[in-house]
């Protein structure tokens, strides 16, 4: 994209300078005219329809800058809906600005200073407390826990080789050994496993017990069957 | 299966309870037989080999017997039995004393030389005793279940009376 010309950029300078002084000339002139209306404005009798004047002016004044604040509002929303702006922004985009823009974020942490901000505010916490209680997320953690793209994405970050190094590094480090170590020496771990393991093998023994009393009765009730021997009644 | 439930143990139970009990026996004839073959091999070879044989068998005897008679004699249930939730129990319900249990060692290696042939009456019996249960006057039953001591009187059929009528 190419600029204005030097010879070009002069003129607008020199317009500028023009116009700012005109204006200064114009200021100055109007604070002399002014004078004189300001020592009329303490005289007697004049003085007072002259504070009204001056009020009445105001109010139109004060009107004239409401009125003109809604119409400039207006015509910036007016020129920022213009398809020209969304042209313009889309070919600033395209340009060198974007990675310009990227640089000068990098460069000023920009990210991590409004990072650190939001942190130290509590804004995140709360924003991300309020998101994991809202029923949506749940719904939307659901969903994608039973998403067949996560499977694929799990799977394909077990198979990456990075899991083997992860893993051993996880296992070698001093906090998965201190984990280990509590877990080991635990009391409440070691209840845990002791009562559960007592009611697996009394599970299975129970089992065994039950399967064979009941074929305590069907060998009896067989050769009794062969031998027509009934059973007496127990009990 | 009927609804109620017979308090005598049957042959599945006691044979899973026997097996258990082997296992047991045998684990503490082996051990205590290599501890023992060690401490001799520290103080010199035995011999001659038939007494070395015969040292073996008494001692596998005595651990067997040591055992069964002792548990059965001491608690009425042996590990096996008491895995398996039965015990043995003599006429007056409670474990049969020491002589009564050595008998009935004696009935079981009777019973498991013939091919387990001795156990074959507890599946027609009512009682559901086998052979030892017959040479030690005891029943085997379930730990939960309750027995009234006229059921563990004699049995009317095999008590030999004599010309008055009475128990001989």
């Amino acid at each position: 994209m190419s600029g204005p010309g030097p010879s070009a950029r002069d003129a607008a300078d020199l317009a500028g300078g023009l116009a700012l002084m005109g204006l200064r000339l114009g200021g100055a002139a109007a604070r002399i005219a002014l004078r004189p209306a300001r020592v009329a404005t303490r005289a007697p009798v004049v003085g007072p329809r002259l504070r009204r004047a001056v009020f009445d002016l105001r109010a139109d004044g004060a009107t004239a800058r409401i009125h003109g604040r809604a119409q400039l509002e207006s015509a910036v929303a007016e020129v920022l809906a213009a398809p020209e702006v969304e042209r313009t922004l889309d070919r600033m985009l395209a340009g060198p600005l974007t990675e310009a823009l990227g640089r000068s974020l990098g460069e000023h942490r920009v990210v991590e200073r409004l990072a650190g901000e939001l942190v130290q505010s509590g804004a995140i916490e709360d924003a991300l407390t309020a998101a994991l209680e809202h029923e949506d997320a749940q719904r939307l953690f659901e969903s994608a826990l039973a998403s067949p793209g996560l499977e694929r994405l799990l799977a394909t970050a077990f198979e990456s080789r990075l899991v083997p190094e992860l893993t051993d590094r996880l296992l070698h480090s001093p906090e998965m050994h201190a984990v280990l170590e509590y877990v080991a020496t635990s009391p409440e771990v070691r209840r845990v496993l002791t009562e559960q393991s007592s009611s697996l093998a009394d599970e299975m023994v129970g089992g065994l017990r039950t399967r064979t009393e009941s074929l305590d009765d069907a060998a009896e009730r067989t050769v009794r069957g062969w031998l027509r021997r009934p059973r007496p009644a127990a009990g | 299966m009927s609804g109620t439930r017979i308090p005598y143990a049957g042959i599945a139970t006691r044979a899973v309870a026997l097996g258990i009990d082997a296992v047991l026996s045998q684990g503490i004839f082996i051990v205590g037989a290599a501890l023992l073959g060690l401490a001799g091999s520290l103080v010199g070879e035995l011999r001659p080999a038939w007494l070395v044989a015969f040292l073996a068998a008494a001692g596998w005897v005595l651990t067997g017997t040591t055992y069964f008679a002792g548990f059965w004699a001491v608690t009425g249930q042996t590990p096996g039995m008491r895995l398996m939730r039965i015990r043995v129990v003599a006429r007056d319900g409670a474990p049969p004393h020491a002589a009564r249990a050595l008998i009935r060692v004696v009935g079981l290696v009777l019973a498991i030389i013939p091919v387990f042939a001795g156990f074959i009456p507890v599946l027609i019996d009512n009682r559901r005793r086998g052979l030892p249960d017959f040479l030690a006057g005891t029943v085997v039953v379930y730990a939960g279940a309750e027995l009234a001591l006229d059921e563990l009187a004699p049995d009317e059929s095999l008590v030999t009376r004599d010309m008055s009528g009475q128990p001989s």
